[in-house]
């Protein structure tokens, strides 16, 4: 274990946790030789298994990876055993995603819920994404892959048995997420009539119909890797639900997605056709543009009051740090972005 | 009490110490914290010199919107009336009261966001801003 006290386990937390994962692997013996918990994650804890198992299917060196809640974890996304069920459902699909292994259902062996997947080489980081020259170079190419994953996750439709946690939303999903957002708003101490009038315009505008599908929910640059050009696996699935499928188009083209890579629009990699056309030849569906911009204006609504929620958690005292209070300060931006795409849409119908 | 170098100026040079002697330094996370650093610092900045300016010119989008006399009514503390002013108008706009939105509305949406944008993000501005 590399950092002290991260776990309230106790000291044979590691011993319990070999024990459980030969009987879930069905191996004689499972020897953990390194473990370490990743970086990032407020939410959800990582951990990087290198194991040694002999016996069974999964005999031999294997590089695996566990994921639990924190210890201080809220309880504002999906359950680990619902992540578990969505990243099988996922993979069926033929969804690139980490292979998921085996799920702890019961408190017993670690204290919390968890479950192990294989873990998938690769960079993440948007930042770094967005300014490898391979990548540049290749990025329809990265951008096309992206766009058949989004397509074959959407290829996951209601009702499923298995997938039977997701509430189906009774409003159209574009007034659900209004709904949401304004009760956010409504928990912060700092108004904002700009996010207020975008979220008024899209009610106003809401598409009446819409074909539910198994929405990603975050898909964007930075939860997904990386290697040699290849997508190795989409992650963060923690937001998923039943929505409609251009709001994960959208968000996945948002602004703020691109890392400053402003002119490869879809996701700071390729260009917006690419990916659009490859997420077309897969799903079989056109993608619908216009509608598209309306997403695009609720993905900024969502990220200005994501940002909020974090600033809030300083401003409170709930949490005094920078990084919260710098977030909380970007909110202007996304309220310029929603702001400005409602004025070039009302241009554009006006013309 | 000396007055110089005032608080403006000090905090500018801890800014440019932090940026040129320090952090080329340093990398990783800690890198990442003087990055942030400075930023704040920055944005502080920009408050010392422009922050009263600022609140007068929203105070002015609001009496446009709302008349002068509410805008007397909300007191003398320009903080506190634009935080009311603004939990006033973003309540209102939910309720569907500025559908039409006249110009005075459109004027202080645009310019409140550009007064925020240009104290928190002028790399922002000088990039987006579709005005400029």
């Amino acid at each position: 274990m590399t950092e002290a006290g991260a776990t309230a386990t106790g000291p044979s937390w590691q011993e319990a946790l070999a024990t459980w994962l030969a009987g879930a692997a069905g191996a004689r013996t499972v020897a953990i030789e390194t473990i370490e918990k990743l970086a990032g994650g407020a939410i959800q804890e990582n951990w990087r298994l290198a194991v040694r198992v002999s016996g069974g299917d999964h005999a031999g060196q294997q590089h695996w990876v566990l994921r639990t809640d924190a210890p201080s974890s809220v309880a504002t996304s999906l359950s680990r055993p619902q992540e578990f069920d969505l990243l099988r459902a996922a993979a069926a699909a033929g969804v690139t995603v980490p292979e998921p292994l085996f799920l702890c259902d019961t408190e017993s062996v670690l204290g919390r819920l968890f479950y192990v997947m294989r873990y998938v080489p690769g960079v993440a980081e948007g930042h770094r994404l967005v300014r490898d020259p391979a990548i540049a170079s290749a990025g329809d190419d990265l951008v096309g892959q992206l766009g058949r994953e989004l397509a074959r996750i959407h290829s996951i439709v209601p009702p499923r048995e298995d997938l039977g946690f997701l509430p189906v939303p009774e409003l159209p999903p574009a007034l659900a997420r209004i709904a949401t957002y304004r009760r956010y708003l409504d928990d912060l101490s700092e108004p904002s009539p700009a996010l207020e009038r975008a979220l008024r315009w899209l009610e106003l505008n809401a598409p009446r119909a819409a074909h539910l599908v198994l929405c990603h929910s975050d898909f964007r640059t930075g939860n997904y890797k990386v290697e040699n050009g290849r997508v190795t696996g989409i992650l963060d699935w923690e937001f998923a639900a039943w929505s409609d499928p251009n709001e994960d188009i959208a968000w996945f083209c948002y602004r703020y997605w691109r890392f400053g890579a402003d002119d490869r629009e879809a996701g700071g990699i390729g260009s917006r056709e690419a990916f659009y056309r490859a997420y077309e030849s897969e799903a079989a569906r056109p993608v619908a543009r216009e509608h598209i911009a309306y997403w695009e204006i609720m993905a900024a609504v969502r990220w200005g009051v994501i940002a909020l929620q974090q600033g809030e958690r300083h401003l409170s005292g709930a949490e005094p740090s920078l990084e919260l209070a710098l977030t909380g300060l970007q909110v202007p931006e996304m309220e310029m972005d929603a702001l400005s795409g409602i004025a070039r849409i009302e241009a554009e119908a006006g013309a | 009490m000396r007055q110089r170098p005032d608080a403006a100026n000090l905090i500018d040079m801890a800014r440019r110490a932090l940026l040129e002697e320090i952090a080329p330094d340093l990398s990783g996370r800690s890198r990442y914290a003087a990055l942030m650093v400075a930023n704040a610092l920055a944005i502080a900045l920009r408050d010392l010199s422009t922050g009263d300016a600022d609140r007068a010119a929203e105070i002015a989008l609001f009496e446009d919107l709302y008349g002068t006399d509410a805008i007397a009514a909300a007191g003398d503390d320009r903080a506190a009336a634009l935080l009311a002013l603004n939990r006033r108008l973003a309540r209102e706009i939910r309720d569907g009261r500025w559908d039409a939105m006249p110009a005075p509305l459109r004027r202080l949406l645009s310019e409140q966001t550009r007064l925020r944008l240009a104290r928190t993000s002028p790399k922002y501005m000088a990039r987006y801003d579709p005005d400029r």
